[in-house]
């Protein structure tokens, strides 16, 4: 075999490989966006919460806000008629100890030794639920410290 | 001729032997690296660092493929070939794809009767990180779902309206229910719900004019939270529309009637307005219920005289009002009527137009033919009319659609059949030009939320084991006079039984008679004060008469009952009440509710709450809460069998403003 | 003393050799040719070949890689058929376990994608070189109508084999492609009934495609090969420089074998064999031909390894009979027709390809005369060479039509847009 012969055979050989993968190349444009998920984005991603602290602030409103207030500064509508009053959740030290923080949410203040004014959410709420409540309020002082 | 071969030959032997081998070692290599046999490696060094040795013996004999087979969800799922160590806590905080699952999800949904990809979607099959469509793929109907909208396929199982760990589930289907949609689409999941607009038979003689086409342009220029879409119709189409609607008089207001509108007193109308509670139902300057229509610019819209007749007897008019007929003399009504027109208004809308008489046949006729065509009839009501039916097309698995037969319109938007909806959701207009479906104006979060809501329905069959659902409630229709009353003053509205009705009370009537003392209910109904001093929405002043309350109080104790709870025995020791008071400082109960001047006001004041309620009741509630009332804030303490009775001891002692009654006094009446 | 034990093993194992291969490794000339006549499968090629036939760009080896590819077809195929459940939907997802779970699963998946792809492209050019040699004409007529058989029967093994992964892209391309055969007219739809077992492609179809895909056809291939080989041997190949009349044995420095030139001279001699008979113009079959066709061999599975690794098989959505795709293609090799169909169903569908077949069927019996045989573009044919390259250049002008510039509804798009 001369060498024009296998250099012909080798171009045989390569072309078609060539040709084929220039013709599976695609110059990609800009991707299509996902409108449904930017708009939920948009509206949950404010305060750069992760989906369990999002829920867990859903929930912190509608058990815990009436007294610990929105922000969790203790500045809720009922804080006044409280006696101790609620602590500020964003600087307390003891919120920010997981274990402690799980067993005043679920058992109650009395359980950690405190005023039996927060009540105990253990049975009412899942458990699935409390870990969203954990989430928030761990968000929550972490925000602020 | 040489009897040998060549030596090009030799080289190109060599050559392409060499390159055989390279090419059969990669081919062997490739499959050697592959995804998850290097994944499980990494998670063997992982393993190590988590467990203690005897755990690690246990564990070495898993590896290699690992599937779960959902037969009867016809699915495979591999993907715990390298999501190893999903459902085992011991690992929640390694790193992906070792880490545990979150949650409690695993527990409530078993991973060997629900696999993975029933609630996250992606290729099952596949064992590398890519083919798995953690992002989306070409050629996978179905990738993995971000969070963001995995609730859709909660819904594929759990049909019941309310998924409570599904909140934005939830919210979708609220605002279907709210929205009304299914009364234009059939809804898989949403029969039996009904949705009606205002009954136009006496439109004619009900609004000004003037109000109507500005209405029909855009019904949110008037009303912000109008349930009624833009229909964008062009003006010619107003034209006669308003022709055909303005002739609709088939009503006329209440006859006899006498009012002496200089007489009409508007300070006397404001403070009905406050005592009747109005606003429980209608908000006012952006403050109050979302039931009935706000009342902000009512002035600007409806006649004197219809609104006089229609607060006389809102159910002659509309039958289908949720609005309920208070009890109140001309002169009342007048000096509501005054006030509502003259308060809650743009401007001075000037002296109110004659009604119009439309001689144009034809302009009519067009009207009433863009009435038809546009669907009217699903939300109104209008005489003789027929309901034309669903005008909408099905939304029987919607969540299903193939994205090639949907029209996308030109923005560069990912081609599924969630984006779809939502597109269509918030603009019907921008995907087909010649869409027939009203703009609502949704906000972009609000039309996300439905679009979940409706992509969780699917086409597939689940197999009945799988699916969740609750069936319609049956109507609560009670005959004789208290039925009457019912509808007269539509209980229903507020009120649920048998999960009938509404909900914007949070006390259903289902075993109210065994809740509530007879007295308390009748002496409640003629003046209904608050019970919990937060809370806004309150039951309306009816200006109920003595016998109608009465007999209200009788069908609830006779009828609404609870055995289980009306059985409980009544009579308390001294003792007990004792006790129940020394629980009622150490759980903290005065943190929420008042006793006299003292306490928190989240809950119900507990002043004279031994009148109120019955102890079967107190008992049961404060051992159970979450069962009468999900959600409810009353924490559940597991009070034992004897601190409850002891706590139920000493709140039924507590009557006439929060000083205890002797024991004996407490017993069941 | 007796001899050492790995001698005697050898010899042991030499003489198991020998009742295998009754000619140990050839040394000598005389050995080269014993083994090459005695061999099952070597006496295919006669023990001498002319220096011409190893000359690459006579044939360019195309037949040869034909048979290399039948052959991987036939080995992937049946590694294949082992994971395979010809049953829908089951058949898909044994696509998807080959894809992910099997072992070499996607490899041999792929290299069975693109032999298939492969072998209708080199059997049609196979066909050209043929033709454009002249290597149809006398005595080789016969073998030319068993090769557009084998060409037909390509396309067969191509396109059932096409629904058997039972996703959109199978689904629908076997949907246009039957619905082309039911243009035929007056079969057409008895056509298409058969071939589908119902009116739609359903279970049965795929039933149907399996067994002719992995049974009647490879089986009709294989017989068929058989003969197209066995002719080619017989009548020798074409392409030396042509002589007039026969010419005459020639003993040479190894001994006639006896067997195959005794039945040469049974049979009718070729009348214009084009075979040259100069014993110093031939070379020993072995190793001269045989190391060549080693090495086509290897560069034929290092292409397709290289191929299989590089490109995977496609895979689309499960098969939905209720989502057309918009275009529904039919598999590549049929997108010509597709584009004539496009055109005109009857004429594209049904008379064109009727015509196309028959003209190659009867090529040989109509251009009869002796001239030209045996050498690329001959002057002495320059019009049916015309002809011929006219009508394949428009077939592959349609095919990439069909193929690259057509999108939704059939309209002309640019594939690189």
């Amino acid at each position: 075999m001369s060498r024009r012969q296998a250099t012909r055979a080798v171009g045989v050989v390569i072309l078609p490989l060539l040709v084929a993968a220039g013709g599976c190349r695609r110059t990609s444009p800009t991707p299509p966006g996902d409108a449904m998920l930017d708009a939920i984005r948009a509206e949950e991603r404010v305060g750069g919460l992760s989906y369990g602290a999002g829920q867990g602030k859903h929930l912190f409103a509608q058990y815990c806000a009436t007294c610990h207030g929105d922000e969790g500064r203790g500045d809720g509508q009922n804080a006044s008629n409280l006696n101790p009053a609620p602590p500020d959740l964003t600087t307390s030290k003891n919120a920010r100890d997981a274990a402690y923080l799980r067993r005043v949410i679920t058992q109650g203040s009395a359980a950690a030794g405190r005023s039996a004014l927060s009540p105990p959410w253990g049975r009412s709420l899942s458990a699935q639920q409390i870990d969203y409540l954990m989430a928030y309020c761990a968000a929550m002082t972490q925000s602020k410290r | 001729m040489k009897q040998t071969a060549p030596t090009s030959l030799h080289v190109a032997f060599a050559a392409l032997g060499l390159a055989f081998l390279a090419i059969f070692s990669w081919v062997l290599f490739h499959e050697g690296v592959a995804d998850w046999r290097t994944t499980q490696a990494r998670f063997r060094r992982i393993e190590a660092t988590v467990k203690n040795p005897h755990q690690l013996a246990a564990a070495a004999s898993v590896g290699g493929l690992r599937q779960i087979w959902l037969p009867e969800l016809d699915r495979v799922d591999r993907c715990g070939t390298c999501h190893l160590g999903i459902d085992d806590p011991s690992f929640a905080g390694a790193p992906q794809p070792f880490s545990s699952h979150p949650g409690t999800w695993l527990t409530t949904h078993p991973i060997d009767r629900f696999g993975c990809t029933p609630c996250h979607d992606g290729q099952g099959q596949a064992t590398d990180y890519l083919n798995a469509a953690h992002q989306p793929q070409p050629f996978v109907t179905r990738p993995m779902r971000p969070l963001e909208t995995i609730e859709a396929n909660c819904g594929a199982c759990h049909r019941a309206i309310d998924a409570p760990d599904a909140p934005r589930l939830d919210e979708g289907r609220a605002l279907i229910v709210q929205s009304g949609c299914f009364s234009c689409h059939d809804i898989p999941g949403f029969d039996g719900l009904t949705f009606h607009g205002p009954a136009l038979d006496s439109l004619g003689s009900k609004v000004r004019p003037e109000w109507l086409p500005g209405w029909l342009k855009n019904p949110k220029g008037y009303l912000e939270r109008s349930k009624m879409g833009n229909f964008r119709l062009s003006n010619d189409e107003i034209t006669v529309l308003q022709a055909f609607l303005l002739s609709q008089r088939a009503i006329p207001p209440l006859e006899g009637m006498t009012v002496d509108w200089k007489k009409a007193d508007t300070a006397n109308g404001r403070a009905l307005f406050g005592e009747l509670r109005c606003v429980s139902c209608h908000a006012v300057n952006g403050r109050g219920g979302t039931m009935g229509p706000e009342l902000t610019r009512i002035g600007d819209k409806v006649r004197r005289d219809w609104l006089f007749s229609f607060l006389k007897d809102p159910h002659r008019v509309q039958p289908e009002t949720a609005m309920l007929q208070y009890r109140l003399t001309d002169v009342q009504l007048r000096d509501l009527t005054a006030f509502l027109l003259e308060e809650y208004r743009s401007g001075d809308t000037g002296p109110e137009p004659p009604p119009v008489t439309y001689q144009d046949a034809r302009a009519v006729m067009a009207g009433r033919g863009i009435f038809e065509r546009r669907g009217c009839t699903s939300c109104h009501r209008l005489g003789a009319m027929k309901n034309t039916g669903r005008i909408g097309p099905s939304l029987a698995g919607i969540g299903d659609r193939n994205p090639d037969e949907l029209a996308f319109g030109r923005g560069n938007v990912r081609r599924t059949a969630d984006n779809y909806i939502f597109l269509k959701v918030l603009h019907p207009d921008a995907l087909l030009q010649t869409s027939m479906m009203p703009t609502f104006d949704f906000a972009p979060i609000e039309a996300a939320r439905i679009a979940l809501a409706l992509a969780s329905i699917r086409k597939a069959d689940l197999p009945v084991s799988y699916v969740r659902n609750r069936p319609m409630p049956p109507p609560f229709t009670p005959a004789g006079h208290f039925g009457e009353l019912v509808t007269r003053y539509r209980c229903l509205s507020c009120h649920s039984v048998g999960g009938f009705g509404g909900t914007l009370s949070t006390v259903p009537l289902d075993r109210i008679g065994s809740q509530l003392k007879h007295d308390y209910i009748s002496k409640y109904l003629l003046n209904p004060g608050a019970v919990r001093v937060s809370v806004e929405a309150r039951m309306p002043f009816f200006h109920m008469l003595p016998d109608e309350a009465t007999t209200i109080a009788d069908y609830m104790t006779s009828v609404l009952l609870d055995d289980t709870l009306d059985r409980y025995d009544a009579t308390f020791s001294e003792a007990d009440v004792q006790r129940g008071q020394d629980l009622y400082t150490q759980l903290g109960c005065v943190g929420c509710h008042q006793l006299g001047t003292v306490g928190g006001y989240v809950g119900p004041v507990l002043s004279d709450v031994g009148d109120r309620l019955r102890p079967g009741w107190i008992a049961a509630w404060l051992a159970n809460p979450e069962r009468y009332k999900p959600g409810t804030l009353q924490p559940d303490y597991g009070l034992s069998a004897a601190d409850a009775r002891a706590l139920t001891a000493y709140l039924s002692s507590l009557v006439d403003g929060g000083r205890p009654k002797s024991a004996e006094q407490g017993g069941r009446q | 003393m007796k001899p050492p034990l790995a001698h005697r093993a050898a010899e042991w194992l030499s003489s198991a050799g020998r009742s295998v291969f009754r000619i140990g490794w050839p040394q000598t000339d005389k050995d080269r040719a014993a083994a090459m006549i005695s061999s099952f499968f070597l006496h295919i090629h006669p023990a001498r070949v002319s220096r011409h036939v190893l000359r690459p760009t006579y044939t360019f080896a195309l037949g040869l890689i034909s048979a290399i590819l039948f052959g991987i077809l036939s080995i992937t195929g049946l590694a294949l058929m082992l994971y395979y459940v010809p049953y829908p939907p089951e058949a898909y997802r044994s696509m998807k376990d080959l894809q992910f779970v099997v072992t070499f699963g996607m490899v041999l998946r792929n290299m069975h994608r693109w032999s298939a792809h492969a072998m209708v492209v080199i059997v049609f050019l196979h066909m050209c070189r043929v033709f454009w040699t002249g290597s149809y004409k006398p005595p080789r007529e016969f073998n030319w109508v068993v090769g557009v058989l084998l060409f037909l029967l390509t396309l067969g093994l191509s396109f059932t084999g096409y629904l058997l992964p039972w996703d959109q892209l199978a689904f629908w391309a076997i949907t246009v492609g039957t619905n082309i055969a039911a243009y035929a007219p007056v079969v057409g739809d008895q056509v298409k009934f058969l071939l589908l077992g119902g009116h739609m492609i359903g279970p049965m179809t795929l039933l149907r495609f399996y067994v002719l895909h992995c049974v009647i056809l490879p089986a009709a291939m294989l017989m068929l090969i058989s003969l197209h080989v066995w002719r080619v041997r017989k009548d020798g190949l074409s392409g030396a420089l042509a002589q007039t009349g026969a010419v005459e044995e020639v003993a040479g420095v190894f001994p006639p074998s006896s067997k195959t030139y005794g039945l040469m001279s049974l049979s009718r001699r070729p009348r214009a064999s084009v075979e040259s008979r100069d014993p110093n113009d031939e070379v020993f079959a072995w190793p001269h031909l045989l190391y060549r066709e080693l090495l086509v061999a290897l560069a034929v599975l290092v292409v397709l390894h290289a191929l299989s690794l590089i490109f995977m098989a496609p895979l689309e959505e499960i098969a939905d009979p209720t989502r057309t795709p918009n275009p529904a293609k039919a598999p590549w090799y049929f997108l010509g027709l597709q584009e004539l169909v496009h055109y005109s169903a009857l004429i594209g569908g049904v008379i064109v390809p009727t015509l196309l077949v028959v003209a190659l069927l009867a090529l040989p019996y109509v251009d009869r005369g002796p001239a030209g045989a045996g050498r690329w573009f001959a002057p002495e044919r320059r019009m049916s060479n015309t002809v011929f390259t006219l009508i394949a250049a428009v077939l592959v002008v349609l095919t990439v039509t069909g193929t690259l510039f057509r999108g939704p509804n059939w309209a002309w798009v640019w594939p690189w847009r």
